[in-house]
């Protein structure tokens, strides 16, 4: 066989690759970008980041290797427990909150009555603002002073003296939770809303005839029905809940004394204010099987 | 006597359901209400107690925005950013998504499931490699590495929202097209876009506000004032302990501007986005 005929071997055996494959081949060409961003800004930060966690890190300094170290300081670090019992209560009583309210709001807003579309749109905004600028209008309301909650409130007769809604301790969470809830109720009600929406009214008519009243239908028709999408809306909220940043950082920066640090606060504090990158890297680490978990299940639901 | 009964039952629960309504648009619209207030309200005013409606009226903090402190820089700055950021992933995602709707090959369900995986990343578990990536490559305190991480976030969040329209769109029109020699990609472009353009804009809006709102990124990786995007440069405002709440008021109104004009405008939209969690909520 001479060099010319293994050159037209290759030649035609690619081309008949090409041919056979066109779609596979194309399909993958297309979808690499899209994967080299995930592999190039997830998955190699990810890695770099357990990687890290194993480590000593000052930034100038060499990364040296200290086993696991950084784990065992951060799960004996008594700022750490309080942050995990704050992450915890702002979590679940936020997501929980938000399911409640979310799902009356939906059922209000599924009602015939006058401007409902205008509503809908209204009822959108806190959620469309950004949480940054939202913030900082509602550190505006708690301020001790010049706020308008204390001023409402005591104007009213509710209470006699000022609230102090950030700087006392106890009153610090439910202050940064009523925020957190307030901006993600227009999103489990809309969403809630979209499941209401897709329940067939033959099966209300149905219950009327058989004379079931309203709670019964609400527990035997609407809420079977809903049954996926509040576990979808519920879980994926999790995952953010958990996850929250700004909403604590403009309110009260994890004050007072920690009663409002949050894990990723505190991340955000260990790392770019204490400087020390491979502690803060434990601690979203140690959180991952939580977060996998997560993040599985909500795939699982936006899938089906 | 039994229709009259019935009658005022009716009335009643109507009542119920419009206070209801009232009440929580009261309360939802409240910490907008009292924002657009504030800044209308002079500094000096502020301080001298609450009102609840602005009397005298001053937009001077707005002006103060732009004459004092370089609001306009970083409105661009957030132009550039979002923008960049917007369109680099809609290029993208138009690709990924056509490959995931219409053409088959193996692996292609674990792809789709790794792109919502990407999606779903908590940016806490992300931000200090980046941070150090970034470091690295001496994009730090540079807008190009701000748009860089914001790509990952818009990128995977686009595919998926496209692939979704795709799979709407019957394949036989670019079918018949590649039939007639059009090339793949002009029949994407020609014949499959043109039909996804209501998903091309509901996308390109989304990706626009999630990046124009994003906080915790452009903190740790912008420093210097003149690379500062929106949020960053609002926080700038505050020294120390100090909040000049006539200006941060007036600021946080023009911040939400793009964002309260698109999703009037979208609306229609807006539902199928919160469907994929165009917000984090």
């Amino acid at each position: 066989m001479s060099f010319m005929d293994v050159k037209n071997f290759m030649i035609k055996s690619i081309l008949d690759l090409w041919k056979r494959n066109r779609d596979a081949i194309t399909g993958y060409l297309f979808i690499f970008p899209a994967l080299a961003i995930f592999i190039g800004f997830i998955a190699y930060p990810f890695t770099y980041e357990l990687w890290l966690s194993f480590h000593e890190k000052n930034p100038g300094l060499e990364a040296k290797f200290i086993g696991l170290r950084n784990f065992l300081e951060v799960i004996s670090d008594p700022t750490f427990h309080r942050v995990s019992i704050n992450s915890c209560v702002y979590t679940f009583t936020a997501v929980f909150a938000k399911l409640l309210i979310g799902l009356g709001m939906a059922l209000l807003l599924n009602q015939k009555f006058k401007a409902r579309g205008v509503v809908r749109a209204l009822v959108l905004i806190p959620w469309a603002l950004p949480t940054y600028v939202s913030t900082l209008a509602w550190r505006w309301m708690y301020h001790h002073t010049l706020g308008l909650f204390n001023y409402l409130l005591l104007n009213f007769g509710i209470i006699r003296h000022p609230i102090m809604w950030l700087g006392d301790p106890k009153m610090a969470m439910a202050s940064v939770i009523m925020v957190n809830i307030w901006r993600g109720v227009p999103f489990f009600a809309l969403i809630l809303l979209a499941g209401l929406q897709t329940i067939p009214t033959e099966l209300y008519e149905a219950a009327d005839v058989d004379g079931a009243n309203a709670w019964q239908k609400f527990r035997y028709i609407t809420l079977p029905y809903l049954k996926y999408i509040m576990l979808f809306v519920t879980l994926i909220s999790t995952l953010w809940t958990f996850n929250d940043f700004e909403i604590v950082y403009l309110l009260t920066k994890g004050g007072p004394v920690n009663a409002t640090h949050l894990f990723a606060t505190y991340t955000y504090e260990v790392g770019f204010i204490v400087l020390k990158l491979g502690l803060a890297a434990a601690i979203p680490t140690l959180l991952m099987p939580f977060f996998l978990t997560l993040m599985v299940k909500v795939t699982q639901l936006m899938e089906r | 006597m039994n229709i009259y009964k019935f009658h005022t039952r009716k009335v009643i629960g109507l009542l119920a359901l419009y206070l209801t309504i009232a009440m929580t648009l009261i309360v939802l619209l409240l910490p907008v209400y009292w924002m657009v207030v504030t800044s209308l309200r002079p500094e000096e005013d502020i301080y001298t107690g609450v009102k609840l409606i602005p009397n005298p009226i001053s937009f001077y903090n707005f002006i103060d925005l732009f004459r004092e402190i370089n609001f306009q820089v970083y409105v661009v700055n957030s132009l550039m950013v979002a923008s960049s950021a917007t369109s680099l992933s809609l290029i993208i995602s138009i690709f990924a998504a056509y490959s995931l709707a219409r053409l088959e090959y193996r692996g292609k369900e674990y792809v789709s499931r790794i792109l919502l995986f990407a999606y779903l990343f908590p940016s806490m578990a992300l931000v200090i490699p980046l941070y150090m990536i970034l470091h690295s490559l001496g994009l730090i305190d540079n807008l190009l590495g701000l748009i860089l991480v914001y790509l990952t976030f818009t990128t995977p969040f686009s595919t998926w929202i496209l692939r979704g329209y795709f799979r709407s769109i019957p394949p036989d029109l670019e079918e018949a097209a590649m039939v007639d020699g059009c090339s793949r990609i002009g029949a994407i472009f020609k014949v499959l876009l043109p039909v996804a353009a209501p998903g091309i804009v509901a996308t390109t809006v989304f990706s626009f506000t999630l990046s124009w709102n994003e906080f915790l990124y452009a903190l740790v990786i912008i420093n210097s004032d003149r690379f500062r995007t929106v949020p960053i440069g609002i926080l700038g405002l505050t020294f120390a302990d100090v909040y000049p709440w006539g200006r941060l008021m007036a600021a946080g109104v023009l911040a939400s501007i793009p964002a309260l004009i698109i999703y009037l405008v979208m609306q229609r939209y807006v539902v199928q986005g919160l469907a994929a969690g165009a917000v984090k909520g």
